[in-house]
């Protein structure tokens, strides 16, 4: 509950900045007048107000002289379909002004004042919008070791657990399939592709996990493909898989079906 | 997602195939002219200076075998597809006056490394059976065998390889399509003595 003190003077106000929104505010408050308890007396008043569609100051609850006004809701609802409104929720007593809550409401989205007097941001399915622990830095990412911040998509990439690069190319090494992290693949030559990073590792050591599908599913010494890592091949933001069959007494450079590859490590 | 392909002079004489990708997904901006584009992805354009710099990027997986970039040209889709096709032969691809083609001296000689490979296990099955023959003191049966593994050796020097002028004329001679098949022919060949 919010109290607002005697006096015309004190107001509840709410601001938007962007404007072309569609804001609808609702306010529910009770009235205490009268000079002592064998006096008051109390009467409940909660009104709709006109929608806010500008970038304005808007009065949701002035002040009353002789007036104790307890404020046990506000509720703001942006009901356009595709602007998303600045609100800063202040009061004013005409010369000192504190700031409540502020948010940007996204279409469908409310702001909402409960009678115990917490402000809740709700997403357009009225889900409140949780309040976390600070973000991680990407140092922190890196380090791996906190467990007081929280994660976000753009820097859970930094983990030392997670992939930095992977892929799926065609057997022939000449067209790219699916992929994360990288800027062009090599067909250098029968059984052998070049894959080459966008954002680099930090040096040559870093773990690269590759695999290739078979052409066939026969086992011959002909039809089963193996892979490694070319020999020195392995550069801060390149490499390249070799592909060859198991003939004996020397194997062969093959193609296989598809390459596929994953990389770990620091960048 | 989009590819330009660039062929790679390499200084051993090899060309190598580059698919260079003008939109990819990174943690952040690439080396190179990258720029942001939707959903956090990063896309580039396809410039002689940005394939240049790609070019020198891939390149340095070749650094440890003294291998180095001497030039690269944009491929063509038909010129692409030369890469595509016949990949038992793609190491003998070279860029000659501007165009990519086999040089079928190189090819000729894959082509024997190639039907080497294939009648080794086809070889290993027949020494095995010559072998019992002989145990067995079975002149015929060995004969036999002896003969086919002699038509193996001469594959080799059949003269239509010689005679190829092109990759396909090439590509017809002695080649397995089936390798398991091809085997199992040897085998019943074997049974059936």
């Amino acid at each position: 509950m919010l109290i607002l003190s005697q006096g015309a003077g004190h107001i509840v106000q709410c601001v938007t900045g962007v404007g072309g929104a569609d804001l609808e505010p609702d306010v529910h408050y009770v009235d205490k007048t009268g000079t002592g308890p064998s006096s008051y007396s109390y009467a409940g008043v909660g009104d709709p107000l006109a929608s806010i569609t500008t970038a304005t100051t808007t009065t949701l609850v002035a002040g009353a002289s002789s007036t104790e006004r307890a404020i046990e809701r506000i509720s703001l609802r942006n009901n356009h379909a595709s602007v998303t409104e600045t609100v800063v929720i202040q009061v004013t007593d005409g010369t000192h002004t504190a700031t409540l809550a502020s948010c940007s409401l996204a279409p469908s989205e409310s702001l909402v004042l409960d009678a115990a007097g917490v402000w809740t941001h709700y997403d357009s399915n009225m889900g409140p919008y949780v309040g976390v622990g600070p973000i991680a830095t990407r140092a922190e990412m890196e380090a791996g070791t906190s467990t007081t911040t929280v994660v976000t998509p753009g820097r859970q990439h930094y983990h030392p657990s997670a992939c930095k690069a992977w892929g799926k190319a065609v057997g022939a090494g000449t067209s790219l399939t699916v992929n994360y992290n990288i800027t062009s693949i090599t067909d250098t030559g029968t059984g052998r592709l070049g894959v080459t990073i966008g954002t680099d590792f930090s040096s040559a050591n870093y773990a690269i996990d590759a695999m290739v599908e078979r052409t066939v599913t026969a086992l011959t010494a002909t039809g089963v493909e193996d892979q490694t890592i070319r020999n020195s091949s392995p550069a801060a933001g390149s490499f390249e898989i070799e592909s060859y069959d198991q003939t004996a007494i020397t194997f062969a450079a093959q193609d296989p079906q598809n390459y596929f590859w994953a990389c770990f490590g620091d960048q | 997602m989009a590819e330009v392909y660039i062929a790679i002079e390499r200084s051993d004489g090899t060309v190598a195939h580059l698919a260079f990708q003008t939109e990819t997904r990174a943690p952040k901006k690439p080396p190179g002219q990258w720029m942001p584009a939707a959903n956090g992805t990063w896309v580039i354009l396809p410039t002689d200076d940005n394939i240049a710099f790609e070019v020198a990027r891939a390149a340095k997986m070749w650094e440890a075998e003294g291998v180095s970039v001497v030039g690269w040209k944009r491929l063509t889709n038909d010129e692409h597809e030369i890469f595509n096709r016949h990949r038992n032969h793609r190491d003998a691809l070279e860029i000659r006056g501007g165009a990519i083609a086999h040089n079928m001296e190189k090819a000729r000689e894959l082509h024997r490394h190639l039907l080497r490979h294939q009648r080794a296990e086809k070889l290993l099955v027949l020494d095995g059976a010559y072998n019992g023959a002989v145990g067995q003191k079975d002149d015929v049966k060995a004969a036999a065998i002896e003969a086919r593994r002699q038509e193996l050796r001469d594959l080799t020097d059949d003269p239509r390889i010689d005679a190829a002028t092109t990759i396909e004329e090439l590509v017809a001679v002695g080649v397995d399509e089936d390798g398991e098949a091809a085997l199992e022919d040897v085998r019943a060949f074997v049974r059936g003595l």
